[in-house]
């Protein structure tokens, strides 16, 4: 029961607000169900039951407990899980972890910003975010996510003029700048695991190895354990140096000539 | 201020002009020395990128190195433009072009004659096509013979790259409208061409090529020029003026190195190729008794005349699967680039079928939403967006230029460029015919969610015309063979002397003319003119 989903269905939908929020959560895959008033609800839930941050993940690198589950949690309610992966499976909040770790810059809007999200549920719902029901954690994102769209219609910017000023008489939190942030992060995160890439059927980045099937029709046959060969010596044939980096198995075309290229030995196999 | 050996030939820049003519002066035995303001880059290890899995994010910050954070500076002073492109590093723009090396139209040489406007430059097709044949065949650029536009091209150095998957299947379409695609001739290699790998089309060109299978200029002609013994590469040394002695001829250029130090590096004879912004600049900032408007103009048009490409992007999305983030789409079509007399405007534009190069991050990141039906919408969709973009001729206009700002300058007290540009009338008739286009081409291949960049600024890479060639010293700045009207040791070989935009990527046709001045500059030396 899949719908189309485009870019101005989007922000025509999103101008409906807060109305077209109205979820019940349902088991299995994609159930969509229409609010009261009959508009298409942007973001089902799957489930009631929130994310199980999983035990293996390493320490923090960077933020506390708390934070840590906070981001674990944003994280998965945008990219649920499914029959496919889904962000707690690909390992996204310790990715997140890591990237703030290495940026001043992106330290003092994830602690500033997680703050916003906890506020904005002590304001509406009296609790930290972490401690809200599913549902009531979905909602809370739909209005800021919400916020981030842009508007261009007249009518459209004035009803967020109101709901702006709305927000600030009521001591609303503007989260919105943060939530165009940790989406994107997520998407990063989620989309750098080799995990997800079968779901898609990508192949890896484009360097070193290129895609030499170019001119072919797409196939499942591409996956990346096929094409990914990498060798660390120079090529008998061309003399080009291959890369230092690693992994790969027993044949192995030349990155320069694409010549078969000598089975390497005693190399260590990676994922 | 230090003052390194006198050397015959001073050359400003290492991109796609400066390289050429410093491999044919030093092959000749002339010293030449090149000041190049950006750094030397090590591919393999500068421009190991998009090699991780997490690429998407380490790509975003990569475009940085090849900026010069000191005099990175413009001032744009009117709409219809951006922040222009420019690449600073051994090899200049070229390290971030994507090589595609397509000849001029033997039209584009006389628009003044063919269709009234602009004006006609002062050497044709015929004059340059032995010079654009030898470029192709010293980097072995991948093409096809045989062409519909070019029927004199009979091969190219290398054989061509295939169709990617979904370039054949917007052949149909393009078909369809009447339209027909050709092989892009590029400069990558289609096969392994002097110790260098052949393409593994990964795409991005932009980032500067790590396997050197990208036949920029730093690892063919300044690799070339340094190995004769005769060519001294300087980078992070930034020109900043020219000076001349009092009977106006060439004395020397001044420099500044990396820590801020002035030189004085004498020469007999001076090449601008610093790109049509910074060539300009130099000349404007080099003042003097004689020259009181700038170096080598005293017709007042150095700097005018800046032109762009009118550059538009797009996307939609296939009904079947493509996998088009494979590498390049390898295709062109110049069927619109000569004037129609249908159309009401003069000149056009060219098409491309485009590969959609972000990988699944940045898809998702540039898609609306979140949530399951987010992860529904990339199961389903990614993998099925397709590209097109086309390049839209863009007429010179004396308005539109390059001068110095009068009140900002750079870290090295330099003026810093002010750009003054707007759109005129045939350009955005040009513009308007591009976007309706390639909405037909979109609907004759199904296409859905069709995204046209509606941008009203251009963040042009590919800036032209600021010091043009012509017959005549008070219209123009230089002549056919690029040297300045005004002093005869002085000459600018970069896309600063286009007279005409065309729709073609300029890289080739620069080389093209670099290759003919360098024979020219050899053949007056040897006479003892210069």
């Amino acid at each position: 029961m899949s719908r189309k989903f485009t870019r101005r269905q989007f922000i025509k939908i999103s101008a409906f607000g807060i109305a077209a929020a109205a979820v019940v959560g349902a088991v299995g895959k994609i159930i969509y169900r229409n609010s009261n008033k009959d508009l298409p609800n942007p973001f089902p839930l799957t489930t009631d039951k929130k994310p199980v941050i999983s035990s293996l993940d390493p320490r923090p690198l960077f933020f506390n407990d708390h934070q840590y589950n906070l981001v674990a949690a944003l994280a998965a309610l945008i990219v649920p899980t499914d029959d496919d992966p889904g962000a707690a499976e690909a390992g996204v909040a310790a990715y997140i972890d890591r990237m703030v770790a290495g940026s001043e810059e992106k330290k003092k809007k994830y602690i500033i910003g997680l703050g916003g999200i906890d506020n904005a549920s002590r304001k509406q719902y009296g609790k930290d975010y972490l401690n809200l029901t599913a549902r009531e954690q979905m909602e809370i994102l739909i209005a800021i996510d919400e916020m981030t769209r842009p508007v261009s219609s007249l009518p459209d910017r004035v009803k967020r003029k109101i709901k702006l000023l709305w927000n600030d008489l009521s001591g609303k939190v503007d989260n919105s700048e943060f939530f165009k942030i940790i989406r994107a992060d997520v998407f990063l995160g989620y989309y750098s695991n080799p995990i997800i890439w079968k779901m898609l059927g990508y192949y890896g980045p484009p360097q070193p190895v290129g895609y030499m099937d170019y001119f072919e029709t797409p196939s499942s046959n591409n996956y990346m354990d096929t094409i990914r060969p990498l060798s660390n010596k120079v090529c008998q044939n061309c003399h080009f140096d291959q890369l230092e980096k690693n992994d790969h198995k027993e044949h192995v075309n030349c990155m320069g000539c694409h010549e078969p290229h000598f089975p390497l030995k005693g190399v260590s196999e990676n994922g | 201020m230090a003052k390194p050996a006198k050397v015959n030939v001073c050359i400003i820049g290492s991109g796609a002009g400066g390289s050429v003519v410093a491999k044919e002066l030093g092959e000749q035995g002339i010293s030449v020395v090149v000041l190049e303001a950006g750094r030397r880059f090590d591919p393999l290890r500068d421009f190991n990128v998009v090699t991780s899995n997490d690429w998407e994010r380490m790509a975003r910050e990569h475009t940085e190195k090849f900026k010069m954070p000191k005099m990175d500076r413009v001032t744009i002073n009117n709409s219809n433009l951006g922040r222009p492109m420019e690449a600073f590093g051994v090899g200049g723009s070229t390290l971030r072009y994507l090589a595609e090396y397509v000849r001029f139209l033997p039209d584009d040489f006389r628009i003044r004659t063919a269709d009234s406007v602009g004006v006609d430059w002062p050497l044709t097709y015929e004059d340059l096509s032995p010079y654009y044949r030898k470029v192709e065949l010293e980097l072995a650029v991948s093409g096809k013979g045989g062409d519909y536009w070019f029927p004199d091209i009979d091969q190219y150095g290398n054989p061509p790259f295939e169709f990617a998957f979904h370039s054949k299947i917007m052949e149909k379409s393009f078909n369809k409208l009447g339209m027909h695609l050709w092989p892009l001739p590029v400069a990558r290699l289609s096969r392994p061409f002097e110790g260098r790998p052949a393409c593994v089309n990964c795409g991005y060109c932009g980032y500067g090529c790590m396997i050197k299978a990208k036949s920029s200029a730093d690892v063919t002609y300044i690799a070339k020029a340094e190995s004769t013994g005769n060519v001294e590469i300087r980078p992070e040394s930034v020109t900043t003026h020219i000076k001349i002695n009092s009977q106006g001829k060439i004395k020397s250029v001044i420099y500044a190195d990396k820590n801020g130090l002035e030189h004085e590096q004498e020469a007999e004879i001076v090449i601008v190729s610093a790109g049509s912004i910074q060539s300009p600049r130099i000349l404007l900032n080099s003042k003097s008794s004689l020259f009181p408007d700038g170096l080598a103009n005293s017709s007042g048009m150095v700097g005018k005349n800046y032109m762009i490409h009118t550059y538009i992007s797009s996307s939609a999305l296939l009904p079947d699967r493509v996998d088009s983030f494979r590498g390049h789409a390898g295709a062109i079509s110049l069927d619109y680039a000569r004037t129609n007399k249908n159309n009401p405007f003069a000149r056009g534009f060219s098409m491309k079928p485009k590969s959609n190069l972000t990988g699944p991050a940045k898809t998702a990141i540039n898609t609306a939403g979140w949530g399951l039906q987010h992860k529904d919408y990339m199961r389903k969709n990614f993998g099925h967006i397709v590209g097109m973009n086309a390049i839209g001729e863009q007429l010179p206009e004396e308005r539109n230029c390059v001068e110095l700002d009068p009140e900002a300058v750079d870290d090295y007290g330099m003026p810093v460029p002010r750009i003054t540009f707007k759109l005129n009338e045939n350009d955005k008739l040009i513009i308007a015919a591009m976007k309706k286009k390639m909405h037909e081409i979109y609907s004759a291949a199904g296409a859905s969610d069709v995204e046209i960049n509606e941008r009203e600024n251009f963040e042009p890479a590919h800036n032209m015309g600021t010091c043009r060639m012509g017959k005549d010293p008070r219209t123009s700045v230089l002549n056919s063979f690029c040297q300045s009207h005004d002093v005869k040791e002085l000459f600018v070989i970069d896309a600063s002397c286009f007279v005409s935009s065309s729709t073609s990527n300029p890289s080739l046709t620069i080389q093209a003319i670099a290759k003919r001045s360098a024979e020219y500059i050899i053949h007056e030396v040897k006479k003892g003119n210069l």
